[in-house]
């Protein structure tokens, strides 16, 4: 008798309960169907915004993401620059990937280009960050020895502020 | 009549340990939750706004959505199981005999050094 007891006690101290779910097709309904008609905000989307190539090859050219509000942000400095660097007023196109259809244009000249700057300028008396890329920083000399003594002022503050981001960023 | 009843009581409490690990049980029940599909009535649209430098653009499609309260069958499984296996039983025996051996080799040796110190 004494395995048997061994072998009770043996399966009893190791008995253990398991439980879980499992989850079927089949549903049924528990209300009536709402419809409604609204606008979804489209996360997690990438954006092309660029402008319009100068002679020398240079252009904005970059990817934005969209975050949970649907929301992509793009700072405009690149675009001011080159505005007042090539003397022209500069298109700032939004683009969708697929096919490149065009969603969204801002067209900047140079009083707008201008107000850009300071605005940028109170961001970096602020300790903001200025994001540019090595191509668009190069931008800001050439500005800053052809505009006026204010603009160069502004870009004066700008530059120890320039979190410069690789080009293929 | 004791050792009767002792051996039938033993035998009775593995029948029912045995018949205790084959147990298990299955229940239903209706989980609610909310079915939503969207249908895209129209191309995704952009919104641009300028603000401090930055021009932030919103992108957004409209699409008709359609929210069902639905109940899903789901199946709650219960059982009874041993964990007890094979490989577990060895390695306790092991150890316990392992144990032993070195509990005897210490004596062995112990009672041998004694002896010598006894026979100085």
């Amino acid at each position: 008798m004494k395995p048997l007891a061994v072998l009770t006690a043996l399966l009893l101290a190791g008995c253990a309960t398991r439980s879980w779910t499992e989850t079927t097709d089949v549903t049924r309904a528990a209300g009536p169907t709402r419809e409604a008609v609204v606008d979804k905000p489209l996360a997690e989307h990438m954006l092309l915004a660029r402008t319009g190539q100068e002679t020398d090859g240079f252009r904005v050219d970059r990817r934005l993401f969209t975050d949970d509000n649907g929301v992509a942000r793009l700072p405009l400095l690149a675009a001011a620059l080159q505005c007042l660097a090539y003397g022209h007023e500069v298109r700032l196109v939004i683009l969708q990937p697929e096919g490149e259809r065009e969603l969204h244009a801002e067209r900047i000249n140079a009083q707008r280009a201008r107000d850009i700057i300071e605005q940028w300028r109170v961001q970096a008396r602020l300790g903001s960050p200025v994001p540019l890329r090595a191509s668009e920083a190069r931008l800001l000399d050439r500005v800053t020895a052809a505009e006026t003594p204010e603009v160069a002022a502004a870009l004066a503050e700008i530059k120890p502020r320039l979190d410069i981001r690789p080009d293929w960023e | 009549m004791n050792t009767r009843l002792r051996k039938a009581g033993m035998l009775a409490a593995l029948l029912s340990c045995l018949v205790l690990c084959g147990c298990g049980s299955t229940s239903e029940y209706w989980q609610p939750e909310q079915q939503v599909t969207e249908q895209p009535l129209q191309a995704s649209r952009a919104e641009g706004a300028v603000t401090a430098g930055w021009l932030e653009v919103r992108l957004t499609q409209q699409v008709l959505r359609r929210e069902s309260p639905v109940e899903r069958l789901t199946l709650l499984h219960e059982k009874l199981e041993s964990t007890v296996d094979w490989d577990g039983v060895a390695m306790t025996v092991v150890y316990i005999l392992g144990s032993l051996l070195v509990l005897g080799i210490y004596l062995f040796f112990a009672a041998d050094a004694w002896t010598r110190k006894d026979d100085e």
